[in-house]
């Protein structure tokens, strides 16, 4: 075993020593009505398949039978320190079911398209952050965040998360363009759909200013979808 | 080693854009108009030209060779 996987495993083993003796003592720190800890539960499906990425780098044998005990844990882990910095109710529960379902569709994606490559990794990691993040997230925690939330906010995360996610794949696609690795056909192909998903962004944005409950985001997320798979696939 | 270390700091910096868009919201948060034009404009702004000359940038500023961009 070399020094960074067992700086690796200590790390996460303090970690989660520190937590249960947190819990256990009721060290909360006090609340702070600023943050909305159920917004915060939305990124679990998103952070833990990205920190399961940072951790298959630091550690790239990591065997596969121990993903289906780290991904729960790291969902119980954010679920935690949300509540610890927000001083709301803690539902480890909930953040370790969130935690495996976004690791467990990234595992599928994995398993369906075989050992992934490099320049394939980002946009693979995206497109299986969207759909925990767009599916279990309203099912498990957004009947509970929903009701003090206005639908206003709910629109404009969907809106902007996407477009967050979605330039963040473009632009790894554009650094592979700046570099010579992608050729003339395929780029062009990309330009007209980013062009595309950046209307109907307009579009979904020019009508939610003027009446939020219009139902523009059903169109954008099957664009950004279109979008990020033909990257995925183009990056192949 | 699977993932190169920029991709790494892709995802990092894509999951901090993400944090940073949901913390700090006080509860009944409303978007404001000036949040909408901003959005609406940073869309605008990023056609296929713009963000290929950012990630030019960033990659010349990384230090890594960057091929002389198509006239």
């Amino acid at each position: 075993m070399n020094t960074r996987k067992i700086v690796f495993w200590c790390g996460l083993m303090l970690a989660a020593l520190i937590i249960s003796w947190a819990a256990e003592a009721g060290a909360v720190a006090p609340a702070s009505p600023a943050f909305n800890l159920n917004a915060l539960l939305l990124l679990i499906p998103v952070l833990v398949p990205l920190l399961v990425a940072i951790g298959k780098w630091a550690v790239p044998r990591m065997p596969a039978w121990i993903l289906p005990i780290v991904a729960p844990a790291l969902g119980a882990l954010i679920d935690f320190l949300s509540a610890w910095a927000t001083g709301a109710a803690a539902n480890p529960v909930v953040g370790a079911l969130l935690g495996s379902a976004g690791v467990g569709i990234r595992e599928i994606v994995d398993q369906v398209k075989g050992r992934i490559k490099t320049g394939a990794v980002v946009p693979l990691l995206i497109l299986t952050f969207l759909l925990p993040a767009a599916t279990l997230t309203l099912g498990v925690t957004g009947c509970a965040w929903l009701k003090n939330t206005p639908a206003e906010t709910v629109v404009y995360f969907t809106i902007k998360d996407s477009w967050i996610l979605t330039k963040s794949a473009y632009t790894q696609w554009s650094e592979r363009v700046v570099l010579g690795k992608v050729s003339q056909e395929k780029s062009d192909r990309i330009d007209a759909d980013w062009n595309h998903y950046r209307m109907v962004m307009q579009s979904a944005i020019t009508l939610s200013r003027k009446d939020w409950s219009a139902p523009a985001s059903d169109n954008l997320i099957v664009v950004q979808n279109e979008l990020i798979k033909l990257i995925t696939e183009f990056s192949r | 080693m699977g993932i190169a270390l920029p991709i790494i700091m892709g995802i990092i910096e894509g999951g901090f854009k993400l944090l940073a868009n949901h913390l700090g919201k006080p509860e009944g948060w409303r978007p404001s108009p000036q949040e909408w034009a901003n959005l609406d404009a940073e869309v605008a702004a990023s056609t296929p030209e713009a963000v290929r000359a950012a990630a030019r940038a960033r990659l010349v500023a990384a230090g890594i060779d960057v091929p002389p961009a198509a006239p």
